[in-house]
């Protein structure tokens, strides 16, 4: 008997036009957009820092850091809070998105490997393309995208 | 009980109960040589200790003890039930000693001579006659299983045990956890008292003022908690000092005082490393050879002197030396050779001295062993500024030299001065603030050198909203918070001043480790963040651009 296929949950989210998936298992919950206080000398896509249950969340927005246009918060703008890198105690970090879709299973199957160029041309961050039936979605890999060491170095940059 | 009799009891009586719970598990594992070797290990320094204290039954006792192991260590004897039963009794016997006045007194000088006898016997059996341990095991079994045990049993029944336990370990784990609980115990309170003024129902009201009671005594008993003496930090720095005076043919004498001086335990972990070699320091190139010393007129033994005390919201830790202390002109030299200023800067001997804690500043002449290996005062600096601490130097040439290092009493909780600035909140330590002014209260202020007069005294000052939001719009700030600044005074342009706030200091996280202009966030009463500036690091960032913009 053929074991069933290896199969993970992912959490789609729209930004401007483009759908990405990050797996559920990195996902502690979804927020609404809540005040955020800037954090000075920060760079533009840290956009603050905001009270979670009296924890400091910091909170990154996806738009601004994936290079895409700015836009006025909506309805269904929300903060996706995601723990990062492995271990006992994963840092955590709040994705700022347009709106959040669903959560869909994935087959490893139905996942290709990322073959897009523009923005999303570097594969470090995209794990691959996932085939949702009617449209692809971007598969982040959060460690790679939300990492802090490379947050640094691109603000000791800007 | 003299603290040092009331620290090795305690210790004591740490080091048995260790002892027991190895004698059960060496019950079942009687041949774990790693078990034998910490039990011995254990009585060793139980052993070691009484002999330090003084107390020679306990001491002599123990070794008795201790000799049965070292028999076991080289595989002479073979732990057996009798062994085991016997050092229980002692155990029980050395903690009624350790318990009552450390002396062999009448009432206990029937155990204590049967116990002793029955561990002689079982080291003399193995050493005159190498028999096998069987029989040797057999006597001291019959031995211990009769008479003495019973006694034992009796005397420890009519002996009063103390009923307190003068005081508990806890893993450091559960006090941090206490202490962030207390945190959010503090922030709620914040809340609570914003809602309370909001509805001011006479009932709400006296509950949440008695709550506030409560919670204020919770956080100052919680802090009291982590806070260690310096003592326990200064201890291993005696034996230091010795034995580094002794190799470098040195006579010093290692003076401390105000060691009750207690502080956060997480600033005392940070400060073990600089306080180090600061001591080193004072040893290698402070104290001279005793015969220069004689020869100076000085008397030939050095004082190194490590005082610790407080003073408003800081402790302060000073090590003064009378040795032969820094060379101003040499300093000057060095800092011009290493482009730290220049020839034509003119520089009081005060800020000349606090050029030795700029990297890269080394004024001896020769690498020793003990230190000027390049982890120099620049390091003691940067590592006392980790725990928000500040450390100057004061030195007279051939009088000596005195490093004061000011810390913080506790790194999780300030006290604030909340302030908005473009409409954000920001907290400034009450500990850097002088004073406060309304602007229109100021004699003159112009805004090209960035100076204002209050009270005929010149003040340079920053723009907050400039500095920290880079908005150039004309200021609509209209009050100055003036801070310290090493010994200088600058204001601070705010929006407005909010009024004083006990912030509870929270991380930042890794995102924000670059930024040291801020220390970390806070949250307000009603719930909204804000955060927590490092009034020094904003003002050196300042004069950086400044500089840099010339």
């Amino acid at each position: 008997m053929n074991l069933p296929q290896q199969a993970d949950s992912y959490l789609t989210f729209t930004l401007d036009a483009a759908l990405f998936a990050v797996n559920v298992t990195r996902v502690l919950e979804i927020l609404e957009i809540k005040p955020l206080v800037k954090v000075p000398m920060s760079p533009a896509f840290m956009r603050g820092v905001i009270n979670l249950r009296g924890n400091i969340l910091p909170v990154i927005d996806a738009r601004i850091k994936f290079g895409m246009a700015d836009a006025p918060f909506t309805i269904d703008s929300c903060i996706i809070v995601m723990g990062i890198g492995a271990g006992k105690d994963p840092m955590l970090v709040g994705v700022l998105v347009d709106s959040v879709r669903e959560v869909i299973e994935l087959r490893e199957e139905d996942i290709q490997p990322s073959a897009g160029i523009g923005a999303f041309c570097n594969s470090e961050l995209v794990v691959g393309m996932g085939n949702t039936g009617d449209n692809f979605a971007m598969i982040l890999d959060p460690d790679k995208v939300f990492a802090a060491d490379e947050l640094v170095i691109l603000a000791a940059a800007s | 009980m003299n603290p040092f009799e009331a620290k090795y009891t305690s210790e004591a009586l740490e080091l048995l109960a260790d002892l027991e719970k190895l004698m059960l598990l060496l019950e079942t594992h009687p041949d774990d040589a790693a078990l034998v070797q910490q039990v011995f290990r254990n009585l060793h320094t139980l052993k070691g200790n009484s002999a330090m204290m003084g107390f020679r039954s306990i001491t002599d006792f123990t070794h008795h003890l201790e000799a049965i192991y070292e028999l076991v260590r080289a595989g002479k004897l073979k732990v057996s039930a009798a062994i085991i039963n016997i050092t229980l009794a002692s155990l029980d016997h050395l903690s009624i000693l350790l318990n009552g006045d450390k002396q062999i007194g009448d009432n206990n000088k029937h155990i204590h001579e049967i116990l002793t006898n029955d561990i002689v016997t079982i080291i003399n059996y193995s050493n005159d006659e190498g028999r096998e341990p069987e029989p040797v095991a057999l006597e001291g079994q019959s031995i211990s299983k009769g008479e003495p045990l019973t006694i034992i049993t009796d005397d420890a029944a009519l002996y009063k045990r103390k009923p307190s336990i003068p005081g508990i370990r806890v893993p450091v784990e559960r006090l941090d956890t206490m202490m962030s609980l207390v945190t959010e115990l503090i922030t709620l309170q914040a809340k609570l008292n914003v809602l309370t003024s909001e509805h001011p129902q006479p009932d709400l009201v006296a509950a949440a003022e008695s709550l506030e009671k409560i919670s204020t005594r919770i956080r100052d008993n919680a802090f009291s908690m982590c806070m260690v003496p310096v003592e326990n930090m200064v201890t291993p720095f005696h034996r230091m000092v010795r034995d580094l005076a002794a190799e470098l043919h040195k006579e010093i004498d290692f003076i401390t005082e105000g060691t009750e001086t207690e502080l956060d335990k997480n600033i005392m972990e940070g400060l073990q490393d600089p306080l180090m070699h600061l001591l080193r320091n004072s040893i290698d190139h402070g104290i001279e050879e005793p015969a220069l010393r004689q020869q100076n007129g000085k008397p030939r033994h050095g004082r190194i002197v490590l005082k610790a005390y407080c003073a408003g919201a800081h402790v302060y830790l000073e090590i003064q030396d009378d040795g032969k202390g820094m060379n101003i002109e040499k300093i000057r030299r060095t800092a011009i050779k290493n482009g730290l200023i220049e020839e034509s800067d003119v520089m009081s001997d005060k800020e000349l001295q606090q050029l030795v804690f700029v990297p890269g500043f080394s004024t001896a002449d020769q690498i020793t062993e003990t230190s000027g290996r390049g982890v120099g005062m620049d390091v003691v600096r940067r590592r006392i500024a980790d725990i928000k601490g500040q450390v100057s130097i004061h030195s007279t040439e051939n009088e000596g030299t005195t490093v004061i290092i000011q810390l913080p009493i506790t790194l999780s909780i300030i006290d604030g001065l909340l302030v908005k600035v473009n409409g954000a909140d920001y907290v400034i330590p009450l500990s850097a603030v002088d004073i406060c002014h309304e602007v229109s209260s100021v004699q003159l202020m112009n805004g090209f050198v960035q100076v204002l007069m209050i009270g005929g005294e010149a003040i340079p000052y920053i723009n907050l909203q400039e500095e920290l939001e880079g908005v150039y719009a004309a200021p609509q700030s209209h009050e100055i918070v003036i801070v310290h600044y090493g010994e200088k005074k600058i204001g601070l342009l705010v929006d407005i001043i909010a009024g004083k706030f006990q912030a509870v200091l929270k991380p930042l996280g890794r995102y924000f480790n670059h930024l040291d202009i801020v220390s970390g966030a806070t949250i307000l009463g009603d719930g909204n963040i804000a955060l927590v500036l490092d009034t020094n690091k904003v003002i050196a960032q300042s004069l950086n651009k400044k500089i840099k913009a010339i």
